[in-house]
């Protein structure tokens, strides 16, 4: 055992995952003291299509360029993650959810796509990227984990107190002028760095595990950031050393899973005996301070007294009660609600389906028609029944998904479809059965269990909600494959399948039931899609008040806590009848991303539902026919059709799409231009002097463009007329700039009322408001001042009708 | 001289509706200034964009005469005790040093001439023995005068406070505003968001009325008057919140 473990191969890994472990450990630090636990884990996932596309343009297997492409794509997956944060309202754990499984989705089209492509058993390295491969490092390897590990320690050590601030206070940081954007994303370069580095020995999976881990076990012991940082780095090539030396001991155990599940000791170790906030220590702080507290008990009377001890002046407590009961003055009128962007709310939902439909039958159409051009025999009973299982499963999946994305709970959903595999595992050994009941009640019990432990650990152990997560759901994975490894050698179940699913097999794979020949995914799959039916209908008042305001759910007597274990339950139900089909990797795009993306079609919680089902649908069918015309992955392409869709929903969205947004403001910038046009004329009619047309030329193009638009705008509806270059107002053109005019003279004379401002300050934010104040709140604005027509510049307020 | 603080027609939106409007406030001379409005006035917002911490849809700040960003080092800043983790692995003293971090530049460390500094401000807000406790150990007002002490160690010329005595005890709020008049004595201006109505005409100079628009703004004497106050607390007009509703959806009258 000892010359095993002496081998020069062996030495090689030990030093290759000890580095890595330790440069993880040391960034993650970071990661996990700034709440962003997770973000390294999609980072890790993102990475997948871009090794994949550097294999298909290198050719071969060439490590330092198929990590230079994972680090590309990990990178691309962090700027999507900004850019939805930035510009949409995509809430942060629905896109670390969409990155986390659309970018995997992509990577495993790819992957089947060059295993069509280079037969020559080029394929073995892609694998390793998910699941990790310890065994085929070799000393290159280990140079590649050193650069990046030193690059790693270098930048902290250089750049110490920035980042000591900027995970600290970004806010002081900030106002001392530093380039928080910049100093973000060179951290977020790092880390994704730390992690690229280590894919292909640990794999996507485990990556996080290390990066979360070392981290979260070392603040049990100190409290302050550099011993932090020391620490997790040593705990982190411990977790290394002593995971690949037990791996390499027992050699039937994937080293992965043993790594994390080193790590896993190393926090529970931490957990309990930490010295500074271990378990053991704060019960001992605790017992101790109730000893003392209970000789020195004050009343808190104190703080009581101070509150009501001199008597308030009268001015504030008119104040107070001003504040409590508005004045008549004030009293507003019931606001107009606002106006809806559709009357019919159904059209699109509609139209959007029949667009997919009729897509789909011409896809299939072609398809079919190819084939037998092909001279391949006939299979649209095949190609249907595969589209049907996909639809069943994306439609539960889609429901509950919305839960979860409504109550910013997308990590827990991909958590739990990690975690769900030590149940499976145990539902084997217990009833020898790998399918049917016991698998969904086994998922369902680590389905609560993962929601219960991270809760515990985030309330008992202070380990910030992420971060428990992180560590929760990596160590019951890594145990689950574990598990299957032992257990599941007889059975069908690899983790291979877990994580990818055969949908391709779904069709085909029948059983007897009553006589007939079914389909046993439809068998699991059918009556799942029921339940969750079911239950969102039975329990549609109460789910909905727990995901809006769970406080106010507790306060009315809702049973908040049963709700939300049920729905973990159900939840982990659906993903464990989904792995079948499309694996637990992606089983997280079909819970999460139809239901984010129908969060930007709708603010109804049953239309979202609808379009969630919908989005669910469109994906299953075109990943499977896009799958089929390209022979590729289906479950990775219905992954790729539901990014997509939730890509043209973020651009094309009715009321919050990007191009919505942009176009309102174009034509806002061309109508406020237009109005001074008018306005000036008006003024220009009003006292008159030599006429100068339009005064300052445009100082961008821009503004050139919104020009000439506003022009355009003016003759087209009539407001002007042009004679020898010069402009004039038509009748409905002066009609239209006698209302402009109305509103900033008496926005102006509002402002001087009501407020203190000094006299060279009314004109400004008058020019600014003159564009939006409608007829209605000119009125009241009006009625406000009580009949005064002389605004504060001594210049007549045009009457709304001359 | 330009003035101290010169915030024009600073105008900040959230999704085009105004939370900050049209906020015009000259600080001419150091004062103590305290900014005082009901919830949702925009008082946090106003010290933020003052500092440039969030974009504004128009208006300016000028500070000395100068762009915030060429007067950074003169600025002193203590932002709400909730805006940061108190869990985070440092010590009371880290959290002081922070504050010498703007004058220190790229990758250097702070040294022993920073710490004893750090050790005068953290001696001069009275918390001299509790330089190696982790931060979240202390209490509310000890965290809050901790904030403090950095702010002093940024040597600063004008302080942005944002509720400098937000859960602090009475005992607390005597020592800082000890402090900061001996600031004001050295010819500093220090701006603090305040909720006590009680404690302004005790304590500042200088008062701002908020309420999205500032209602009033001017010598505590003249300016705290129950009007002002009546105006600043009793309720938005109504026309005012229409008008910023309007500003959201986009209505217009052409």
């Amino acid at each position: 055992m000892i010359d095993q473990l002496l081998a020069y191969n062996t030495l090689v890994v030990l030093a290759g995952v000890g580095l890595l472990g330790a440069s993880a450990g040391l960034i993650g630090s970071f990661a996990v003291l700034r709440k962003q636990s997770l973000v390294g884990d999609a980072v890790a996932h993102a990475g997948l299509p871009g090794v994949c596309i550097a294999f298909i343009l290198v050719g071969q297997r060439n490590l330092p360029l198929m990590l230079a492409g994972a680090l590309v794509s990990g990178i691309v997956g962090m700027v999507v993650l900004a850019l939805l944060a930035r510009y949409t309202r995509v809430k942060e754990d629905a896109a670390i959810g969409i990155v986390l499984s659309v970018f995997p989705g992509f990577g495993c089209v790819l992957m089947r796509l060059i295993q069509n492509q280079f037969t020559s058993g080029s394929q073995a390295g892609l694998e390793s990227f998910i699941f990790g491969k310890t065994a085929g490092m070799t000393r290159g390897d280990v140079y590649l984990i050193l650069i990046a590990a030193a690059v790693c320690l270098a930048a902290v050590l250089l750049l110490y107190k920035e980042f000591k601030l900027l995970a600290f206070d970004r806010g002081f940081a900030s106002a001392l002028g530093w380039p928080v954007f910049a100093l973000d994303l060179f951290l977020m370069g790092l880390i994704a760095v730390a992690v690229v580095i280590g894919l292909p020995a640990v794999g996507a999976v485990m990556m996080a595990a290390l990066l979360i881990m070392p981290a979260a076990a070392a603040r049990f012991w100190t409290d302050r950031l550099s011993k932090l940082l020391w620490l997790a780095a040593a705990f982190g090539l411990a977790t290394g050393l002593i995971g690949t030396m037990l791996s390499a001991t027992f050699d039937n155990l994937p080293a992965g899973p043993i790594i994390v599940l080193t790590g896993s000791a190393f926090f529970v170790i931490s957990l309990l005996l930490g010295i500074k906030r271990g378990l053991i220590a704060r019960w001992i702080v605790h017992v101790r301070n109730r000893r003392e507290l209970r000789s020195l008990w004050r009343p808190a009377e104190l703080d009581d007294e101070r509150q009501t001890a001199d008597p308030l002046p009268v001015a504030l407590a008119i104040a107070t009660d001003q504040r409590e009961t508005p004045s008549q003055r004030h009293v507003t009128q019931a606001t107009p609600p606002a106006r809806r962007s559709t009357s019919r709310p159904w059209i699109l939902p509609a139209a959007y389906s029949l667009a997919a439909l009729l897509l789909a039958v011409w896809w299939l159409w072609r398809l079919d028609s190819w084939r037998l051009a092909q001279g391949e025999p006939r299979q649209l009973a095949y190609d249907l029944g595969t589209i049907s299982i996909g639809i069943v499963g994306n439609a539960a999946c889609a429901i509950l998904g919305c839960y979860l994305v409504l109550r910013r709970m997308s990590l827990l959903g991909d958590a739990i479809s990690h975690s769900v595999l030590p149940g499976l595992a145990i539902a084997f050994v217990l009833t020898g059965e790998i399918y049917g009941l016991p698998m969904v009640l086994g998922a369902m019990a680590l389905g609560m269990l993962t929601s219960f432990l991270t809760q515990t650990l985030h309330s008992l152990g202070k380990v910030a909600e992420d971060a428990s997560m992180g560590v929760v759901f990596t160590t019951l994975f890594a145990a689950g494959v574990i598990m299957l490894g032992f257990w599941g050698r007889q059975s069908h179940i690899d983790a291979n399948c877990v994580l990818f699913g055969l949908i391709e097999f779904a069709w085909t794979t029948k059983v007897p039931l009553w006589g007939w020949s079914v389909p046993r995914a439809l068998l699991s799959l059918i009556p799942m899609l029921l339940a969750v039916v079911v239950f969102v209908a039975v329990l549609w008042k109460e789910l909905k008040i727990v995901a809006f305001d769970p406080a106010l759910a507790a306060a009315m007597g809702f049973r908040v806590v049963a709700v939300h274990y049920l729905l973990m339950a159900m939840v982990a139900g659906v993903t464990v009848s989904a792995f079948e089909s499309v694996g637990s990797i992606l089983v997280v795009a079909m819970l999460i991303v139809p239901g984010a993306t129908a969060a930007l079609m709708t603010e109804r919680l049953w239309s979202m539902i609808l379009w969630a089902v919908l989005f669910g649908a469109v994906s299953a069918t075109f990943g499977y026919l896009g799958a089929a015309s390209l022979n590729t992955n289906v479950a990775g392409m219905m992954a790729v059709v539901a990014g997509l869709q939730f890509g043209a929903a973020v651009i094309l969205a009715p009321r919050t799409g990007l191009v919505g947004k942009w176009l309102r403001q174009w034509s806002l910038a061309v109508r406020i231009a237009a109005e001074d046009v008018i306005g000036r004329l008006f003024r220009e009619e009003e006292r008159p002097r030599p006429v100068s047309g339009f005064p300052a030329a445009a100082r961008s193009l821009r503004e050139a463009v919104i020009d000439w638009l506003a022009r355009w705008k003016l003759a087209r509806r009539g407001y002007v007329t042009t004679s020898g270059g010069t402009l004039a107002l038509t009748d409905a053109g002066r009609a239209a700039a006698r209302r402009v005019i109305r509103a900033h003279r008496l926005w102006e004379s509002f402002l001087e009322t009501h407020f203190d401002l000094p006299a060279d300050h009314l004109h400004e934010p008058a020019e600014r408001m003159e564009h939006f104040l409608d007829e209605e709140l000119q009125a009241e604005i009006d009625a406000e001042l009580a009949g005064r027509t002389v605004d504060p510049h001594g210049k007549e307020i045009p009457a709304a009708k001359p | 001289m330009s003035p101290v603080l010169d915030i024009h027609d600073v105008t900040v939106a959230y999704q085009r509706k105004p939370v900050l409007w049209d906020v015009d406030l000259i600080i001419d001379r150091p004062q103590l200034v305290a900014i005082v409005g009901p919830n949702g006035a925009g008082k946090s917002t106003l010290i933020k964009a003052a500092l440039g911490l969030i974009p504004m849809a128009s208006g300016s700040v000028r500070i000395f005469g100068q762009s915030v960003a060429k007067v950074r080092k003169r600025i002193g800043y203590v932002p709400q005790r909730e805006s940061v983790d108190w869990d985070f692995p440092v010590s009371v003293l880290d959290v002081v040093l922070m504050g010498t971090y703007g004058k220190l530049g790229w990758f250097r460390r702070p040294g022993t001439k920073e710490r004893q500094w750090a050790r005068e401000c953290l001696g001069k807000v009275g918390l001299p023995d509790y330089e190696w406790q982790q931060i979240g150990q202390l209490s509310g007002g000890q965290q809050q005068r901790v904030f403090l002490a950095r702010a002093l160690a940024q040597e600063a010329d004008i302080y942005f406070m944002d509720e400098p005595m937000a859960g602090v005890d009475a005992a607390t709020e005597r020592i800082i505003f000890d402090l900061l008049a001996d600031l004001r004595e050295q010819g500093k201006t220090i701006i603090a968001v305040h909720h006590d109505l009680r404690t302004v005409p005790q304590y500042f100079d200088y008062v701002a009325l908020l309420n999205v628009r500032l209602v009033a703004s001017g010598p505590v004497e003249t300016t705290f008057t129950p009007e002002n106050l009546k105006k600043t607390y009793g309720g938005r007009l109504a026309v005012l919140d229409h008008a910023a509703e309007a500003l959201q959806t986009g209505s217009g009258v052409t």
